[in-house]
């Protein structure tokens, strides 16, 4: 392979809803035993070169949700040590100190901090993303489907009712302080969207 | 700077047989590119989740975006009677587990715009070194 395509990937996402958790609000803690491989983040460059996208099922956290009120709330963390792009080498790349650095920074977190319903199953969310040790607020639009739990739910693999929600926002890697070499221009496009779709299991 | 006769004539042949190469490297081109395109398709990378769909209706996660690839394994491509929007599913997990990683065709184009551009940089040093090169006829009789 020709020198470095790093590739920088992380992930991380957003959902939920609203910030604290009432007493109606049920926990729901995202499935990433038996159902892991149904949580599925990725990021995407295009590039002049060509289109990759990392892809992991290592996602886990906990939400609150009610499905009466819309309201909720959570967190989101992926194991960016974990983004697979489909080329070996490039996946090492993408671990090292010059890009996510993954054993200095071996998470990547979304913290909902507001949370707003725009229609039926459509939220805003906005709150915390962090990537590569740096912070940022993020708004992003998250749709959420909720199931209670009956044969449907069992048939499925769930044990208790089911959110599933999913996700998908642009951020500019160079804003998360990851610097893009020269050597990789047209290889790795400085924005990237990352894009979540998760399913979490009331408990 | 003069070169001799025998250099000269060199000079000239290269100088024509790179100009000529480009060329027709030029010609061939397209067809090359084109021969890539003919067997690309627009697909979706998908997780599939059959069960899953049972519940909320989707059962194909998509993997990135929609783009033309060339897949060479028919079995990679899920079966749908009809594709939305012309655009086949490439099932993520077949991909993994037989190690494909299928070329696409921006990465095709990208090399045929680099060719392209060393073809005619050759073309143009070929033409312009036979040119200067050119053995003159002797006039005089």
């Amino acid at each position: 392979m020709k020198t470095s395509t790093p590739i920088l990937v992380s992930i991380a996402i957003a959902a939920a809803f609203a910030s604290q958790a009432s007493a109606q609000q049920k926990r729901f803690e995202i499935d990433n035993q038996k159902n892991k491989y149904r949580n599925v983040a990725t990021i995407e460059s295009v590039a002049d070169f060509e289109t990759f996208t990392g892809k992991t099922n290592e996602v886990s956290g906990s939400l609150f949700f009610d499905p009466k009120t819309k309201k909720g709330g959570g967190k989101i963390v992926v194991d960016p040590a974990s983004i697979d792009t489909g080329i070996p080498l490039r996946n090492d790349h993408m671990k090292s100190e010059g890009w996510l650095d993954t054993k200095k920074y071996p998470e990547i977190v979304f913290e909902a901090e507001k949370v707003q319903q725009l229609k039926g199953n459509d939220y805003r969310v906005t709150g915390k993303f962090t990537l590569h040790g740096v912070t940022k607020k993020i708004t992003t639009n998250v749709t959420v489907q909720y199931r209670a739990a009956d044969a449907s739910t069992k048939t499925a693999g769930f044990v208790g009712d089911v959110v599933h929600f999913t996700t998908k926002f642009n951020i500019a890697i160079t804003d998360y302080g990851i610097k893009l070499p020269a050597m990789v221009a047209g290889k790795v496009a400085k924005d990237v969207t990352i894009s979540l779709s998760s399913y979490a299991v009331g408990k | 700077m003069k070169l001799s006769g025998k250099l000269q004539k060199i000079v000239f042949g290269i100088g024509v047989g790179v100009a000529g190469s480009c060329l027709f490297g030029l010609a061939v081109l397209p067809s090359i590119r084109e021969s890539f395109n003919r067997r690309a398709i627009m697909t979706q990378r998908v997780q599939i989740d059959a069960a899953g769909a049972s519940l909320f209706g989707d059962g194909a996660t998509p993997i990135g975006s929609p783009q033309p690839m060339i897949i060479d394994d028919p079995k990679a491509i899920v079966h749908q009677p009809k594709p939305k929007d012309g655009i086949r599913q490439v099932d993520d997990a077949y991909l993994e587990a037989h190690k494909i990683y299928p070329l696409q065709m921006k990465t095709v184009d990208y090399f045929v715009g680099l060719v392209r551009l060393g073809l005619i940089a050759g073309a143009t040093i070929g033409g312009i070194a036979a040119f200067v090169s050119k053995p003159k006829r002797n006039t005089a009789s």
